[in-house]
């Protein structure tokens, strides 16, 4: 582990919800470009978010948009 | 603050209403099942909001941005109306992770570990959905929230600052426990279904 594979783990956050600053996004980019770990371990921590997002989305029941537009629209 | 919005009348109010704000509906469902953790609670604060949403259309900007403001109502009237008289049931504390802020928990580092390869999410896949859903669940309110602001939303810190009303700096930081809690409650469940080798044991945390 280098000075660049800290750097990625330090800003791992930052990194993947795109909030890094552009210059910090390229060093990092570049780094995971010749880093097979750290490759991984970042297109790991994508792939978690990826199945979070996935796995944790519901459909409202049946009936509650009728219910919110005839109550809250139509005053119902 | 100049809109156009007050120019509409009750039944244009309704028709913008209905066609930009409600298709959001599943997406705040999902987002109230998520704070509420019931769907007798989610459906009434959904409701809720919605009724206030609509109730405040009017202060809406008109061309900024309607789902980020959409949530603000749901999330502050769960804050303010649902949270407290809910029970709360097995809480994690996003905070077990390390007692010296060093020894994070890393479930990569923890599945490679175990696996003795890098570490797959194809692993997490298996996991049947309710478990994922009861690990975020199981984190504390704050931390659960953002997580599923940014997690499942994608919506940007600075947007989860104003919906949550808090500073950036705090957003952050209840990501980043937040994501470690949730990872390690996911390590668990992985490992009490045998999707990754049992060869740590208890107590191996740290």
């Amino acid at each position: 582990m280098d000075d660049g594979c800290r750097q990625v783990l330090r800003e791992l956050q930052l990194f993947l919800d795109g909030e890094g600053a552009q210059e910090l996004e390229a060093i990092i980019v570049r780094h995971l470009d010749s880093c097979g770990p750290c490759h991984d371990r970042v297109e790991f921590q994508r792939e978690v978010r990826t199945l979070i997002a996935e796995k944790c989305t519901d459909c409202a029941p049946p009936g509650l948009m009728e219910r919110i537009r005839a109550r809250i629209l139509h005053g119902g | 603050m100049p809109t156009v919005r007050q120019q509409l009348t009750d039944d244009e109010r309704r028709d913008v209403f209905a066609r930009d704000a409600l298709p959001y509906l599943d997406q705040l469902y999902s987002a109230a099942l998520r704070y509420t953790r019931n769907p007798t609670d989610a459906e009434d604060l959904v409701q809720e909001a919605m009724a206030k949403a609509y109730g405040a259309f009017h202060q809406f900007e008109p061309g900024t941005n309607l789902r980020a403001w959409l949530y603000r109502i749901l999330t502050n009237t769960y804050i303010n109306s649902y949270r407290k008289q809910q029970r709360r049931p097995t809480e994690v504390s996003a905070d077990t992770d390390s007692t010296d802020g060093t020894g994070e928990f890393s479930l990569y580092d923890r599945i490679a570990e175990a696996t003795q390869a890098p570490a797959e999410a194809e692993v997490l896949r298996r996991l049947p959905d309710d478990e994922v859903k009861q690990a975020l669940a199981d984190l504390p309110d704050q931390f659960r929230m953002a997580v599923y602001l940014a997690d499942v939303e994608g919506f940007s810190y600075a947007e989860i600052a104003e919906i949550m009303n808090t500073p950036i700096g705090t957003v952050m930081s209840r990501l980043h426990r937040g994501r470690a809690a949730l990872q390690r409650a996911l390590y668990e469940y992985a490992r009490q279904r045998g999707l990754v080798p049992d060869n740590k044991g208890d107590g191996a945390d740290g």
